[in-house]
């Protein structure tokens, strides 16, 4: 994710910036881009909630979206600094900018503006520095305060007596000293509904195809907001399901997430198709939320899917996977899939060999496979 | 009144034995109205149930037989906790169900000391570490007190809370609790104490308690000095144990007591007249630390403190107290600095000042300032702190230049509390917790909160079992059963900083594998690693991803079973207990946590087939407990179903033992 502040090389062609004495890089996909060359070409408005605004405060913001003469986009909104809670604030104007995912890029200051602190004191290099990592860290304790528990929380050493009522300290790391309106503030502005506006934007801008080009060509973060934005525009067909298929045996975590809210949306044959080539292709973590979902959602599964989940038996060393598979299989057991359970009873993990007696034992195919079962009965009659 | 009445009737009926001189002879006017006729009815009347009475005090009283009552009796049990205050609660508690016969002695009506509705101080603990301001908050049975109290109290009443309490101790088997009775005298042969001798005002009665093992939570100590455990107060210099924010020389001032109060808005206006008693608060001399800031709910520093005996000033104290209490409440309504104060009028005011200070006991360490700064690791380590150097001015309220309270110093993260200042250093069975530990007066400034005295509860009851069960004293718990004591209090959910649990009975541990049904976060082989929390940035939990789920665990061999104890998640980042203000944010909660798991159910594999055991549902712990025929198996499972709200399930343990 790129972050940084944007200095005075725009001043040329745009307002001037306040020049910092640590000076960070910014990296906008290859580098910094001189004001000048970012022609505005877009302006719309957008809805936003922000828990300072007042009562019958508007809630529309112009938002702005700068393509650069080498193809680069970020988007920007010009905001005031500060909803004060204690009207002692001074508000200054300060620019936001984005990028086409809606990550946070930076902050801007106009020529002449300096960002205040308690008391009146101007914001030195670090807190600048400070504020621009606080505002790039989107999973923030700010996140989940309001104006009035800000208000109900202690000055600095105030503390509170065993006695008292309790006073919490806001994280100390997610605002700057003296400066936690502007902090939160700002913030709120950084991961406001801005960054889904920006994001449904981009991809309509961009089209539902270009979107499919992403999960299969992006980058993890790309790839999270393609599939995001396939499930907004109901996207789902042969085409949009090939990528998402591509993208399984790699994806993890909130990408796996993503890979199965997107296999959720999917019906009927088409979704135990989706089931089917998944279970080949798909990691560990996938399929065994795969698996799992089967189960929790008691679905019933097709005889001809659970055939060809009972084939991964023979295969996978993943423990999980053999129990959730079994799981399954007992559900809904056919000669098929017990002739897969058999043959796991030879598995050198005993708990597994002995996981699959028991299966195997306790269905309706037990009789088929009287003599293995004794076999095995027989040489682990104290171990069942 | 039934009884009265037919008294009054028997002796207008019946010939009076005792003629009026003779009754007042007797002295039995002092336990008979005058003018009342003693029922001193002939035993051969009719006027039922009298009847029935031929022999008790009340009765021989009436017969004249003697003046005064006299009323005696003699009680045995293997742990005496003196102090029902939640350090005494837990202490008492932690001993009962480790197979202790307690009496739990408490010297006021209701249970709680400081939490009491007599007191309404809130229940902190590590309630906040920096940098986040979240806390480290306490399990074991502390947190099933406040748990509990989410569950009977949802309308957060004081009041409701003191009977929550009340259940909390009646319904556990193997303790008697005894109200309104204060240990007053030790009798001790040697360095043992031989018995308590208590008085319980309510019912003119002396008790003398035996025990083998005393565990003194008052606060004050009273039965502890009486018994000659050595003890100091006041203030150690710098030099003595190197600290920091010691006072160059030693002294004897203690942090003193407070009353609080509450108010509420009226929707009119109201007056306030002071009473003859006030003191005026002196604002413009005040130091600007002394704030207001939800003074509806009270004011902590309205303190006074002691450079002297604390204990025998008290009452001063206390009409001192409810002087400037009325100063500042005066000040509040009537200085015109306050406006919004117009409609405010008090609803509650305390009477009997809380305590922060007076005695401290000697053990075989002394806790100071460095142990908690530095973070020094216990061996035996058996409880945690993390409220901050929290020491108020010496004086408090008549020192209005010095802040209220200090703030020495906050905790980014707990320090641990060793066993050693738990016991007496020269009275071989006694034990102690909460504010008059071994300890010395700045690092009583931090762990002095409820919380952190309510885990010392728990540690020293745990520890007054063992001493009975085995014979042994407190002393030799340190030298000789030190391993089983933490064993004991990290299986009963007590969490022991950098102390994981590694108990060789846990059959759980022995698993072959351990597989779940699902996973969002965290790993279910962790169940076992003996770290009941996420602490120190580790993850040490298992979460499923939806509900139901299931964990098993299998063994190679079978193994005989009659116990599976798991503890699930109640946000340990989060406080439960009751606040005035009722918070419900991201660092408080005002309802149970919906992470507690509600249902839940525990199979076996019997011959291939999973086989129910048992089914928790309402469950209202953090610690679940199964308890089962013995069975022999290869494996369980635990089907995880419900919560109160979190859409996941969350493990951090799982044992299993055999009968």
């Amino acid at each position: 994710m790129s972050i940084g502040i944007m200095f005075g090389q725009f001043a040329g062609c745009f307002s001037a910036v306040r020049r910092r004495a640590m000076v960070a890089a910014l990296i906008v996909a290859g580098g910094a881009v001189p004001a000048c060359q970012w022609p505005t070409t877009e302006q719309f408005d957008v809805v936003v909630n922000h828990p300072g605004m007042k009562p019958g405060e508007s809630k529309l913001r112009q938002l702005n979206r700068q393509q650069s003469w080498s193809g680069e986009v970020r988007f920007f909104v010009d905001v005031n600094s500060v909803f004060c809670g204690e009207g002692i604030c001074r508000v200054d104007p300060v620019r936001l900018y984005w990028n086409e995912l809606g990550q946070y890029l930076g902050y801007e200051l106009s020529r002449g503006v300096a960002l205040e602190k308690a008391e009146g004191i101007d914001f030195d290099a670090a807190d600048y520095d400070k504020l621009d990592a606080i505002l790039a860290f989107a999973d923030s304790d700010l996140k989940h305060l309001t104006p009035e528990k800000l208000l109900s929380r202690p000055r600095g050493d105030s503390g509170a007596d065993a006695f008292s009522g309790a006073s919490v300290l806001v994280n100390e790391n997610h605002v700057v000293s003296g400066a936690i309106w502007t902090s939160y503030t700002l913030w709120h502005w950084v991961h406001s509904d801005l960054v889904a506006a920006i994001r449904n934007h981009t991809a309509d801008y961009l089209g539902a195809d270009k979107v499919v080009d992403l999960v299969r060509a992006g980058n993890r973060q790309q790839q999270l907001f393609a599939i995001e934005q396939l499930l907004r525009l109901s996207r789902f067909d042969g085409q949009a399901q090939q990528a998402v298929l591509a993208l399984s045996p790699s994806a993890t975590g909130v990408l796996a997430e993503h890979v199965m809210m997107f296999a959720e949306q999917l019906a009927g044959q088409d979704y135990w198709q989706f089931v089917q080539r998944l279970f080949q292709r798909a990691n560990d973590d996938i399929v065994s939320q795969l698996l799992s979902t089967l189960l929790a959602a008691r679905r019933v599964v097709p005889a001809n899917v659970v055939d060809q989940l009972s084939e991964q038996l023979a295969v996978t060393d993943n423990l999980q996977h053999i129990y959730l598979l079994l799981d399954v299989i007992q559900r809904q057991p056919s000669a098929q899939s017990m002739s897969a359970v058999a043959a796991l009873i030879n598995h050198p993990n005993f708990i597994v060999s002995r996981r699959a007696y028991w299966s195997l034992a306790d269905s309706e195919f037990a009789a088929d496979y009287q003599t293995e079962l004794e076999h095995f009965r027989n040489q682990y009659t104290d171990r069942l | 009144m039934e009884v009265f009445i037919l008294l009054v009737s028997c002796a207008v009926m019946k010939s009076v034995v005792m003629k009026r001189r003779e009754f007042f002879k007797a002295g039995v006017a002092g336990a008979m109205t005058a003018g009342l006729a003693p029922f001193s009815a002939n035993a051969s009347s009719d006027c039922s149930p009298l009847n029935s009475r031929n022999h008790d005090q009340w009765f021989d009283m009436s017969q004249g037989q003697f003046r005064r009552p006299d009323r005696r009796q003699t009680r045995q049990y293997d742990v005496a906790v003196i102090g029902g205050g939640l350090a005494g609660i837990c202490a008492a508690v932690a001993a009962a169900r480790n197979g202790a016969k307690v009496v739990l002695v408490q010297d006021r009506p209701v249970l709680g000391g400081n939490s009491s509705s007599e007191m309404r101080v809130h229940v902190h603990g590590v309630s906040f570490l920096r940098p986040d301001g979240k806390p480290e908050r306490e399990t074991g049975i502390i947190e099933e007190i406040l748990l509990l109290n989410r569950f009977m109290n949802q309308q957060e009443s004081f009041p409701v809370w003191d009977h929550v309490l009340y259940e909390f101790v009646t319904r556990e088997p193997n303790i008697e609790l005894m109200l309104n009775t204060q240990a007053l005298r030790a009798y001790v042969s040697g360095n043992v104490i031989k018995s308590a001798t208590c008085w319980q005002a309510t019912t003119e009665t002396e008790f003398e308690i035996k025990a083998k093992q005393f565990i003194d939570c008052s606060g004050d100590g009273l039965l502890a000095a009486q018994a000659g455990a050595q003890y100091r107060t006041g203030r150690e210099g710098k030099k003595e144990f190197n600290e920091q924010y010691a006072p160059d020389q030693a002294d004897g001032w203690q942090m003193g007591a407070t009353l609080l109060m509450s108010s509420v808005d009226m929707g009119q206006p109201m007056p306030f007249e002071p009473p003859s008693y006030t003191i005026k608060y002196e604002a413009e001399k005040s130091n600007k630390r002394r704030k207001f800031a939800g003074y509806e709910n009270g004011i902590w520093w309205i303190e006074v403190g002691s450079d002297d005996d604390i204990i025998a000033e008290f009452e001063k104290n206390r009409h001192t107290l409810m002087g400037y209490l009325y100063g500042v409440w005066d000040y509040i309504k009537n200085s015109g600095k306050f406006p919004e104060a117009e409609n405010m009028a008090l609803d509650w005011v305390q009477s009997l000042p809380g305590r922060r200070e007076s005695r401290r006991f000697i053990g075989d360490y002394i806790l100071s300032e460095p142990d908690l700064l530095n973070h020094k690791h216990f061996d035996d380590a058996v409880a945690y702190g993390g409220w901050s150097l929290d020491e108020h001015n010496p004086g408090g309220i008549e020192n209005l230049n010095d802040p209220p309270s200090f703030f020495h110093a906050h905790f980014h993260q707990v320090y641990q509390i060793p066993y050693r200042s738990l016991y007496s250093k020269n009275i071989n069975n006694l034990l102690f917790a909460g504010r008059n530990i071994s300890q010395t007066h700045i690092a009583l400034s931090s762990s002095r909160v409820m919380g952190t005295c309510s885990l010392m509860g728990q540690a020293v009851g745990t520890a007054a079992a063992i001493c009975v069960a085995n014979d042994v004293s407190p002393r030799q718990i340190y030298t000789d059963y030190l391993t089983q004591l933490q064993e004991n209090l990290l299986r009963d959910d007590l969490y022991i900083p950098k102390r994981p649990a590694n108990d060789e009975a846990d059959l759980a541990r022995q698993a072959a594998i351990i597989v779940a049904s699902s996973t969002s976060t965290g790993d279910a082989q962790l169940l076992t690693n003996g770290i009941s929390r996420d602490i120190d940035g580790q993850v040490n939990h298992w979460m499923s991803r939806g509900l139901p789920a299931d964990v098993v665990f299998e063994w190679q061999q079978p193994v005989e079973l009659s116990n599976v104890e798991i503890k699930c998640d109640t946000n340990t980042k989060r406080n439960i207990m009751m606040l005035k203000e009722s918070k419900n944010d991201d660092v408080f909660i005002n309802a149970v946590p919906p992470e507690l798991l509600k249902q839940l159910q525990l199979e076996a594999r019997v011959n291939g087939r999973w086989q129910r055991l048992a089914v928790v549902t309402n469950n209202r712990t953090r610690l679940i407990k199964f308890t089962f025929e013995p069975l022999t198996t290869t494996a369980i499972r635990i089907r995880l179903e419900q919560t109160y709200g979190a859409p996941n399930g969350k493990l951090f343990e799982v044992r299993a033992y055999q009968a």
